[in-house]
């Protein structure tokens, strides 16, 4: 593929897609008391699409080449990389341009989800855009710590936006206190490499170091910069203040939460990995693979099981996007670019459906005042759009074909074949069928009345969440800003799965070969004038995999087990299953304690385990 | 000077972590959370510093000073510092939204969300 030519410089866009969200969040947050309602929102929508289609044409145009870009041209000069530069790749376009999708559409869904929004809420969500995009294209470790921070402190402010009520509270605070350390950690591994390399380019660190022997400091390094992208990511056991942020946080805001910000830690970690350690001397691949697989199992098996224990919509979903995350980790800790592609793909799929089954919540929740699924036993009547939208949502995380995360399933299968490693597809696919699963037993109980009144069960486990965004006129119609937005994402995952864009899996595959060419990224960087580089070899895609009718019939297979998994969990008959799965899971929820201690000490633990586990697969 | 340095942050982190996780106050928790962040900058300027150098201020200077300290690693403190106190006042904000709701600054008393 060859890049498409553009009539305005690269490098404007590169730095307009930066700074166009920032500069509209300088509006937002300055002059938003002069502007009306309506003007707000359509400016801070038209920011948000406009950043989006400049990181769709950075995406489009740095296929084949990564595009690199030196701020104020402080370009290296014999090999020194003196100035910060962006290296452009379609992997992290593709993500800029995602979160740019989500944020648009959470900020239409806004239009009347706030009964006052406020210019400052706008502001932070443009802010979290233009974090996000710096931190998809970033070629500098210390401005990747940047964007981290930028992304946390928004992140923060917007969990307890609802800062009335007890709940955001506590999820705003362990999720600040949670992710402070961890990026304490990334800028001590940041400082530990400049001490060892003498350079904050991800390339050049890299270049530095290859050939090295890895010695403690490096380990240490690559455990602190590693936990804290892991803390992000919301891995086990790095991942106790996900539910309780996701639980709280304003249904918009958990569209961006769960749609871009914890990726963005997975692809930090193998955006380091790939550019600063895999070309240690005595780095042992398969160790690594099975570090990286091992953190991504337990995280998938332990978010599914959450998922089917909760009965809190909006916690349920928060299990369901860890469970996921687990998943994406598999296919990234493959380390082969298939895999990466894999995860890629269906990354994008699940987010449109996550975002899409969030919104759908909280239409439920914006209309019935709340969150319970036990609580809102047929109750469904009148929000049968709603009702689809989340049945729908639930099979396509379930990879229902032809949506565009089947196209990714298929690959994840094809690379966990090819790295020998076929037992990870079961792990997947019992995760996928036990998070959809979960979701449909919901919508099941809710829409179609299904399952035991469980009214009086005591261990009902988690309060209600009645929801405190709109408060007056609880019964009025739906705004069609907020069912429309769910159903066009679903319609972008149809269209990206039907062939919206030819050979979707080759494109994939191609940008993520062309992300782990370590070489390639270093020559593009360092080399004398930051040229095009021809990227190295191509990845042989499997003859379209997606059209495969073993693929089609696995995802097909997932969809029905979920839909099985929500009967059996639905039927009068089965309480003894239901009993023995609550007490066989109880000492996972107890784990689950909420209180911020006990996340700060399992961060503690699981820094030093990577630890551990890094001084094996680097030396 | 150099190993003191290094023992220094090792003995703030990790103090620090100690007091988040058995703090019954969040005012006091979000202090250890400085500590633990004042261990990141003393890292930073320690890995910068040299022996005998100036301050790396190269301006109206006469030249030959000898070695200056690394000022990268001096910008790089710098942001944190900024991104620490923007941290610090988010959480007390939001310890004061507490005190206001629950009437008490003890974390666990908070437990809205569960299991």
């Amino acid at each position: 593929m060859t890049g498409v030519d553009l009539a305005v410089p690269a490098p404007a866009i590169i730095s307009a897609s930066i700074a166009v969200p920032l500069a509209g969040a300088a509006v937002m947050a300055g002059f938003s008391w002069l502007l009306p309602r309506w003007a707000r929102d359509l400016i801070a929508i038209a920011v948000a699409l406009a950043t989006t289609a400049l990181t769709l044409i950075l995406m489009a145009s740095s296929a084949g080449h990564p595009m690199i870009y030196w701020f104020s041209g402080w370009r290296p000069s014999g090999g020194t990389v003196i100035g910060v530069d962006y290296a452009v790749g379609p992997l992290g376009a593709g993500m800029a341009s995602l979160a740019g999708v989500l944020a648009s559409a959470a900020l239409v869904y806004c239009w009347r989800y706030f009964d006052t929004a406020r210019g400052r809420h706008h502001a932070l969500v443009l802010i979290f855009l233009a974090a996000s995009v710096d931190f998809c294209l970033t070629g500098d470790l210390f401005n990747l710590f940047v964007a981290f921070e930028l992304i946390a402190v928004t992140a923060f402010a917007l969990t307890g936006y609802n800062a009335g009520h007890p709940a955001p509270l506590q999820g705003a605070i362990n999720f600040a206190v949670t992710n402070s350390l961890a990026g304490m950690c990334v800028l001590m591994g940041v400082g530990f490499l400049y001490a060892r390399t003498g350079s904050l380019n991800l390339a050049q660190i890299g270049q530095e170091l290859t050939g090295r022997h890895a010695d403690g400091l490096i380990v240490v390094a690559f455990a602190l910069l590693t936990g804290g992208f892991l803390v992000k990511a919301a891995v086990v056991p790095f991942h106790f203040w996900l539910p309780d942020a996701y639980g709280s946080a304003p249904i918009p805001v958990c569209v961006l939460f769960a749609g871009v910000m914890s990726e963005l830690g997975l692809f930090a970690v193998i955006r380091v990995w790939d550019t600063v350690f895999s070309g240690l001397a005595g780095v042992s691949r398969p160790r690594m693979q099975a570090v990286l697989l091992g953190f991504g199992i337990l995280t998938a098996v332990a978010g599914a099981v959450m998922a089917l224990a909760q009965i809190h919509l909006k916690r349920m979903l928060a299990f369901v996007t860890m469970s996921h995350l687990g998943i994406y980790l598999i296919g990234v800790g493959l380390l082969t670019p298939l895999g990466l592609a894999g995860a890629s793909l269906l990354v994008i799929g699940d987010a449109l459906a996550k975002s899409a089954l969030f919104l759908g919540v909280g239409v439920v929740q914006h209309q019935r005042a709340s969150v319970s699924e036990i609580r809102l036993r047929g109750r469904g009547r009148g929000l049968a759009v709603t009702g689809v939208t989340i049945v729908l949502g639930a099979l396509v995380l379930a990879d229902l074909p032809p949506f565009v995360s089947s196209v990714g399933h298929a690959l994840l299968v094809d690379a966990a074949d090819q790295a020998d490693l076929p037992w990870t597809e079961i792990v997947i696919a019992l995760s996928v069928i036990a998070s959809s699963g979960a979701v449909l037993r919901a919508a099941g109980r809710i829409w179609l009345g299904w399952g035991a009144d469980e009214r009086s069960r005591p261990d009902t486990g988690t309060d209600d969440d009645p929801g405190e965004e709109a408060r007056s006129g609880r019964l009025r119609s739906v705004p069609l800003t907020m069912v429309l937005p769910p159903l066009a994402l679903l319609a972008i995952a149809f269209g990206l799965g039907l062939g919206l864009i030819s050979g979707l899996a080759e494109h994939a595959t191609a940008a993520a070969a062309a992300f782990s060419d370590r070489a390639a990224y270093a020559a593009a960087v360092l080399g004398p004038h930051g040229g095009p580089v021809p990227a190295g070899g191509r990845v042989a895609v499997p003859a379209s995999p997606a059209a495969s009718a073993g693929g089609v019939l696995t995802d097909l297979g997932q969809v029905l087990a979920a839909l099985c998994v929500a009967g059996i969990a639905l039927n009068r008959r089965a309480v003894w299953l239901r009993r023995a799965l609550a007490a066989g899971t109880g000492w996972l929820r107890r784990l689950h304690s909420g209180l911020v201690g006990d996340q700060v000490t399992w961060l503690a633990a699981g820094l030093a385990l990577l630890a551990a586990l890094g001084q094996a697969a680097l030396h | 000077m150099s190993v003191l340095a290094y023992g220094v942050v090792a003995w703030l982190f990790l103090v620090g972590i100690y007091g988040v996780v058995t703090s019954r106050n969040l005012i006091h928790l979000v202090v250890c959370l400085s500590v633990a962040q004042s261990a990141t900058d003393i890292l930073l300027l320690e890995i910068g510093y040299r022996a005998g150098g100036h301050a790396p201020v190269f301006v109206s200077l006469p030249a030959h000073l000898g070695p200056a300290v690394d000022p990268v690693m001096q910008a790089l403190a710098l942001t944190d510092v900024v991104v620490g106190a923007a941290v610090t006042a988010l959480l007390l904000a939001l310890a004061v939204q507490v005190h206001k709701r629950a009437g008490t600054l003890d974390p666990d008393a908070l437990r809205a969300t569960r299991e």
